[in-house]
């Protein structure tokens, strides 16, 4: 099991609820991905928009994690914290502040900043940031429940960029480890698993898969496979080879041995 | 008197409470609790709690946020 600010879940993948064409669909592809908790985002309320989704998800069961995107400084992220608690009914956050639209990558100081002060306002705070474990670590002695580092920009489906710096996050971690952003394809997600992440978050490459609910079922098997085999203890790589088969000469009588 | 939700001026009674002004701009729409709202007036957020009790005054600018999709 997962545990999160004791909270435990049986899903270690988390998913986003952007970018679907349609609230059907995604709510489809939540099911098939098994995930139990979903990001969403608060934005000024507009009146015409009939594709509410925050009730279905609530139906649903989902645990909501609702993030700070748009928030550029601390105290931005900080004042987002506070209508998201209000309009969700939740203290979790994903709190991320990325002040460039073209690389979206998180502001460090800025989310250190408002990491130690929501953490005092009794927020559950999991920081979206890049794979820093020096300062994975400066937010978990500030009281995240969570470190959330990126293995590459957000949407951009690069995969493991990040692997060496992940493996040190991991290491050092006292706090759950979600790898999050840049997740292309289930085998990335794998691989995350299998290097010891605790869970992912996969948003873009289910939804914009030409089969979202397909995507997300792949991922679903991604997730489970790496942790599995995470946990059944990985070979180790090698230069030379290493025989599978005993090594017997079957076709020589008692002459040299040779590997097959 | 006159509300601005979201920078849109509209007229509300004299005695209108925050959830008042809620149920004249949001006519029409789906009810605030299911939309995931979220108001601030003047700048400070107000609980849900309080929206029936908060009294306005002229001129008084409500933020209103509500949830949508997001990573």
């Amino acid at each position: 099991m997962l545990t999160i600010a004791n909270t435990s879940f049986s899903s270690r993948l988390l998913t986003g609820t952007g970018k679907f064409s349609n609230a059907g669909i995604m709510l489809d592809a939540l099911a098939s991905s098994g995930t139990e908790l979903v990001t969403l985002a608060l934005r000024r309320l507009d009146r015409r928009d009939r594709d509410a989704i925050f009730e279905p998800l609530q139906a649903a069961g989902y645990r909501l994690l609702p993030n700070t995107s748009g928030a550029r400084t601390a105290e931005e992220a900080i004042q987002a914290a506070q209508l998201t608690r209000e309009a969700m009914g939740t203290p979790w956050l994903k709190l991320e502040i990325h002040p460039d639209p073209r690389y979206l990558l998180p502001d460090p100081v800025e989310t250190l900043k408002a990491a130690e002060r929501l953490v005092q306002l009794g927020f559950i705070v999991l920081p979206y940031v890049h794979a820093d474990p020096v300062l994975c670590k400066r937010l978990e002695e500030a009281g995240c429940a969570a470190v959330m580092p990126l293995a590459a920009p957000i949407g951009s489906n690069q995969g493991l960029v990040t692997a060496p710096f992940l493996d040190i996050i991991i290491e050092q971690s006292r706090v759950p480890v979600i790898v999050d952003a840049g997740l292309g394809a289930p085998s990335q997600a794998a691989e995350a698993m299998e290097r010891g992440a605790d869970a992912v978050l996969v948003n873009t490459a289910i939804a914009t898969a030409t089969d979202p609910v397909a995507m997300a079922a792949a991922f679903k098997a991604a997730v489970d496979a790496g942790y599995q085999a995470r946990q059944a203890g990985l070979a180790t790589p090698g230069l030379r080879a290493a025989a599978s088969s005993p090594l017997t000469a079957f076709l020589e009588s008692g002459g040299d041995t040779h590997a097959g | 008197m006159m509300i601005f939700c979201n920078g849109e001026g509209f007229e509300v009674p004299a005695d209108a409470t925050l959830a008042d002004a809620l149920s004249i701009y949001l006519e029409g729409s789906e009810t605030p609790a299911s939309r995931g709202l979220a108001v601030a007036c003047n700048g400070d957020v107000v609980p849900r709690s309080l929206w029936s009790q908060r009294p306005l005054t002229d001129g008084d600018r409500l933020d209103l946020f509500s949830a949508v999709a997001g990573g």
